[in-house]
C-alpha cells in the first residue's frame, strides 16, 4: 500500500508534513513523493496530487482511489485517459466547510453593511454614515448549492438574511428558496443583490457569468466569486464593475493563478483580489479525512465523498 | 397618553407614524414646537435631550429613550430622580451590532488587512491561519449587546469569553468578572470587542495598561463608547505593535475631528458610528409597548440604575 503525493503549494503542502501526519494514522502507509521518489508504479495504491500530467494517472494499474486536495476537481477530470473506475475522492472536511462559510459571511457582511464604503471615506478623512436595507431585506443568492454552498446558505439564513441558492437539481433548505435549472437562473439573478459563485466547474458552466448574465443583477449588485475564475469572463465584469451596474466584486479564483501582474483585476479601485485563500485545510483535518477514507475502501466499504463522473462534479 | 418628542436631531414624522399606529389614542407632541404647557405631558421620549430641560415637565410618568446609551442624559444634574428611565432594547438594533461585531472578528481573523496591502503590491501569497476555535474572542461589556455578539461568534466556533461587573450565563461563552477577572480575561484574548457604555467607572478604562495584558499582536474593536479609552496609549500600542490592529466605530468626539490621528494610522479601521442605529420602525415598537406599559400603570421594561449609570 503505497501513497503518491504531488502537492503544488510548496508553502502549505509540505511533503514532509503529510508524510508525518499520514503516517501518524496509519503507520504502515508507503508515502511516495511525485515526480522524483514514484518508484515501481505498480506499488501506488493512492494518489494525493495536484492537477496532474494529462495521461499521469493512467500509469498506476493498482490506483484503488484519488485523492485531491481541494473541493475541485476539473483539473483531474479533465485528463482523457482518466482510469475508469476509480473513485475520485474530493477533500470537502467539516473544516474546509466552515472556513467556506467563515469567508462567504464575511463578505456579504462586508457589502451589506457598507464596509467598502467606509474604507473610501477613511482615506478622505470623511465622515458618513451608510444605512441600507436589513438583513432580512437583503437578498442573497448562492450559485450552487453543494456541500459548500449548503452550509453557508443555512448560516446566512440564521444570520437573518434572505437567501435563495440556483442548482441543477432541487436543493431542499429550510427558508432557502430553490431555483433550478436553465429556465430558472435568469430569475434567480433578477431577486440577487449580492451573489456568492460556488460553482463547480464543468464544460456548462465556463463563462456562465458573462455581460447578459451580469445584466440580470439588480444595479447595484455584489458578486463574491470562491469557485473557479473560468466561469466569469473577465472583461465582461470589469465593464459591470465601471458603469456601476456592479457596485463591487470580491474575487478569490482567476482564470489563471497566481493571477499574472498586468491583470486589470489587481488595480480596480472596486475589486478585491485574494490569492485563492477563501478556504484551507488545516493539513491534520485533511489527513484524517483521507485515512478515515483509505481505512473504508480497505474494509470494502465505499468512500465519500466521490465524485459522479456523469455530473463532473 | 400625551408624549412629547424630544430630539432635535431626528424626523419625528416615522415615530409619529409607528407610535400612534401601535398606541391607539396617543397624543404625540413634538418638543418644543407642539408642547404649550409643560404639566401636561405623561412621557418624555427623547434622544439626547439639552440639559435642564426634563426637570421642566413637573408631571412625568416615565422618560424613554430612543437611544441604547443614555450617559449623556444622566450627566444632566438636573434630572428628576424620581422619574423611571427605560432605555431602549431593540432587537434589531442587537442584531446590526452583532453583524458589525462578526464583521471585524472575521476580518482580523481572516487577515484581511495583510490580503489587501498584497493587493496593492500586486503579491499573491496566501497564509495559513488557525481555526476558529484557536481563536480567542473577547467581549468587555457582557450585557444584552455583548451576550448576542459572544452567541454569534461561539456559533461560529470561536472560544469566547465576556467580562462583566457581574458573573453572566451564556452558553459556550466563559465568564469573567469584577475587578480581579480583568487581567486573566485580558491574557486570553487574541481579538478584544469593548461594548461598554460610558460611566465614570469606565471612562479611560482601556488604557496602555489594560492593553499591555493582552498577548502581542492581539486585535481591538470597540462598538462600546469611545470615553472608555485612551486614545494616545491605544495608538502608542499600535505603534509599537503590540496591538496588530483596531476597528473603531466609536469616538470622544463625533464626527470625528479632520485632523484627529485615528483617521490617517495604517492599522486604524475606521466606521462613522455605524454598528447600530435606531430605525423608528422596529425601535418604535419597543418604545410603544414601554408607553403601553406607563399608561397601565407599570414600569418600562428596560429600566435605568441611576447608581449604575446604564
Amino acid at each position: 500500500m503505497a501513497l503518491l503525493f504531488g502537492g503544488y503549494l510548496a508553502d502549505i503542502h509540505d511533503p514532509d508534513v503529510w508524510r508525518a501526519l499520514l503516517r501518524r494514522h496509519l503507520p504502515e502507509l508507503d508515502f511516495r513523493t511525485w515526480p522524483d521518489g514514484v518508484g515501481d508504479p505498480r506499488d501506488i495504491t493512492f494518489t494525493l496530487v495536484h492537477d496532474p500530467a494529462m495521461g499521469e494517472l493512467k500509469r498506476y494499474p493498482n490506483l484503488k482511489a484519488i485523492f485531491t486536495f481541494g473541493a475541485g476537481i476539473e483539473h483531474i477530470m479533465k485528463d482523457p485517459d482518466l482510469p475508469a473506475g476509480v473513485p475520485i475522492v474530493r477533500l470537502v472536511s467539516p473544516d474546509l466547510v466552515d472556513r467556506m462559510s467563515e469567508f462567504i459571511i464575511y463578505w456579504v457582511l462586508h457589502y451589506h453593511r457598507g464596509f467598502h464604503r467606509f474604507s473610501t471615506q477613511e482615506r478622505q478623512a470623511h465622515w458618513e454614515k451608510y444605512r441600507g436595507p436589513t438583513t432580512a431585506e437583503r437578498r442573497v443568492g448562492i450559485l450552487g448549492v453543494g456541500e459548500l454552498g449548503a452550509d453557508a446558505a443555512e448560516k446566512l439564513i440564521g444570520f437573518g438574511f434572505n437567501v435563495a441558492g440556483w442548482s441543477r437539481r432541487p436543493k431542499s433548505i429550510a427558508n432557502m428558496e430553490s431555483f433550478v435549472g436553465g429556465d430558472n437562473f435568469l430569475p434567480f439573478l433578477a431577486r440577487t443583490e449580492i451573489l456568492v459563485c460556488l460553482l463547480a466547474t464543468t464544460p456548462a458552466t465556463e463563462g456562465i457569468i458573462n455581460a447578459r448574465t451580469l445584466a440580470a443583477l439588480p444595479k447595484g449588485a455584489f458578486l463574491i466569486n470562491l469557485a473557479r475564475g473560468a466561469h466569469v469572463v473577465d472583461d465582461d465584469l470589469i465593464v459591470a464593475v465601471d458603469s456601476g451596474h456592479v457596485a463591487a466584486a470580491a474575487l478569490d479564483v482567476f482564470h489563471q493563478e497566481p493571477l499574472p501582474a498586468a491583470h486589470p483585476f489587481w488595480r480596480h479601485p472596486r475589486i478585491t483580489v485574494t490569492p485563492h485563500a477563501a478556504a484551507w485545510h488545516a493539513p491534520e483535518h485533511a489527513a484524517e479525512h483521507i485515512v478515515r477514507n483509505i481505512r473504508c475502501i480497505l474494509d470494502g466499504k465505499p468512500p465519500h465523498p466521490v465524485v459522479d463522473h456523469a455530473a463532473g462534479y | 397618553m400625551i408624549i412629547a418628542f424630544i430630539n432635535e436631531e431626528g424626523n419625528p414624522a416615522p415615530w409619529r407614524k409607528v407610535l400612534t399606529e401601535e398606541v391607539p389614542g396617543l397624543d404625540f407632541r413634538v418638543w418644543p414646537d407642539e408642547v404649550d404647557d409643560p404639566a401636561e405631558i405623561d412621557i418624555a421620549v427623547v434622544a439626547l435631550p439639552p440639559p435642564g430641560l426634563l426637570k421642566t415637565f413637573p408631571n412625568l410618568k416615565a422618560i424613554l429613550s430612543m437611544w441604547a446609551g443614555v450617559e449623556s442624559m444622566l450627566r444632566d444634574p438636573d434630572l428628576p430622580r424620581n422619574v423611571p428611565i427605560g432605555r431602549l432594547v431593540d432587537r434589531a438594533m442587537t442584531r446590526d451590532m452583532t453583524h458589525h461585531v462578526v464583521h471585524w472578528v472575521l476580518h482580523y481573523h481572516r487577515d484581511a488587512n495583510r490580503y489587501a496591502e498584497q493587493q496593492r503590491e500586486g503579491k499573491w501569497q496566501s497564509h495559513p491561519y488557525p481555526e476558529v476555535a484557536e481563536r480567542r474572542i473577547g467581549i468587555l461589556g457582557l450585557g444584552a449587546l455583548g451576550g448576542d455578539a459572544a452567541c454569534a461568534l461561539a456559533n461560529l466556533g470561536f472560544t469566547v469569553a465576556g467580562w462583566s461587573a457581574n458573573p453572566k450565563s451564556f452558553d459556550d461563552v466563559e465568564s469573567f468578572y469584577g475587578s480581579d477577572g480583568l487581567i486573566p480575561f485580558l491574557e486570553r484574548t487574541d481579538i478584544l470587542v469593548s461594548l461598554l457604555p460610558s460611566t465614570p467607572t469606565t471612562e479611560g478604562l482601556i488604557n496602555g495598561t489594560i492593553l499591555a495584558h493582552l498577548p502581542a499582536g492581539a486585535y481591538f474593536i470597540n462598538v462600546g463608547r469611545g470615553g472608555a479609552v485612551v486614545d494616545t496609549d491605544l495608538i502608542a500600542a499600535l505603534d509599537s505593535g503590540a496591538i496588530a490592529g483596531a476597528a473603531l466605530d466609536v469616538f470622544r468626539t463625533e464626527p470625528l475631528p479632520a485632523d484627529d490621528p485615528f483617521w490617517r494610522h495604517p492599522k486604524v479601521d475606521l466606521t462613522p458610528h455605524v454598528a447600530s442605529h435606531t430605525t423608528p420602525r422596529t425601535a418604535g415598537r419597543e418604545v410603544a409597548e414601554d408607553i403601553r406599559r406607563v399608561a397601565g400603570g407599570g414600569s418600562p421594561r428596560n429600566l435605568v440604575d441611576l447608581g449604575r449609570g446604564y
